[in-house]
């Protein structure tokens, strides 16, 4: 498995994964997705423990837990650019079975083992451990996809917020190192 | 749902044409993961369901069976 050993602190990052991936995919389910793709892997990863996340998009002004609503808005947007009346969201929520017990958290969308690649070879390279922010960084340096869209949708400059992950990530990164 | 062609993306919007994709497949596989649901709730057999979609007992029962609410439960719920 690509995750068999990460960072520097394996036992944590182990414990990590076993909270992200079925928290991703129970925000999948909860949303009607089949599979976890990589927006459903920054909705978990900004519940994470060490806030990294969350404190990299407030720091470029933005409220993490506006990012759901502009995963949707982003959608019903997409729709309208091509004529469609966005469908009832609402409506479906309401159709929809609970989230189920985690059925196969390991199984992701590629969207999301693209995302975790990245990270994996990024928190290698640079001896860290796996923080939040890494999933900020790598949703923030995406070019073409929903979670960038979403990303775009919330007024978020891109550049400033893979910044600002870097800042927090550094800031945690250094302090370890003392 | 109704499409304007009028409003459909120019080939140069490649960006939104993609998107657009993106949202009709979400909304596409979250409505029939609330039809599989209602088809269960009225007491339809997966054979029923796979018919309707299209696609086999064996597809339709491997996509949604951990995933739906036996009807049993789901009326004990409400």
């Amino acid at each position: 498995m690509i995750w068999s050993r990460i960072g520097r602190s394996p036992v944590t990052d182990m414990r990590i994964m076993n909270e992200l991936f079925p928290a991703a995919e129970a925000a999948a389910q909860a949303d009607g997705a089949s599979l976890a793709g990589a927006e459903y892997l920054l909705v978990a990863a900004l519940e994470l423990e060490d806030g990294t996340g969350r404190r990299a998009f407030e720091r470029v002004g933005a409220n993490p837990d506006d990012f759901g609503t502009a995963l949707r808005e982003q959608h019903a947007e997409a729709l309208e650019g091509i004529g469609l009346q966005s469908i009832d969201d609402e409506l479906l929520d309401r159709h929809l079975p609970p989230a189920a017990a985690p059925i196969d958290p390991v199984k992701t969308a590629p969207s999301a083992r693209k995302m975790f690649r990245s990270i994996v070879k990024k928190v290698r390279k640079e001896r860290s451990q796996l923080y939040s922010a890494y999933f900020v960084l790598a949703a923030a340096e995406a070019e073409h996809g929903t979670t960038i869209r979403a990303i775009r949708h919330m007024g978020v400059d891109p550049a400033a917020l893979a910044d600002a992950a870097r800042t927090e990530i550094q800031l945690l990164v250094g302090a370890s190192d003392q | 749902m109704q499409v304007d062609i009028r409003n459909l993306p120019k080939p140069a919007d490649t960006e939104t044409a993609l998107a657009a994709v993106v949202a009709m497949r979400r909304g596409a596989d979250r409505l029939e993961l609330a039809a599989v649901q209602c088809a269960i709730d009225k007491g339809w057999t997966w054979v029923e369901i796979a018919d309707s979609l299209g696609v086999t007992k064996q597809a339709v029962h491997k996509r949604y069976a951990r995933r739906v609410q036996p009807a049993v439960s789901r009326r004990e719920d409400r």
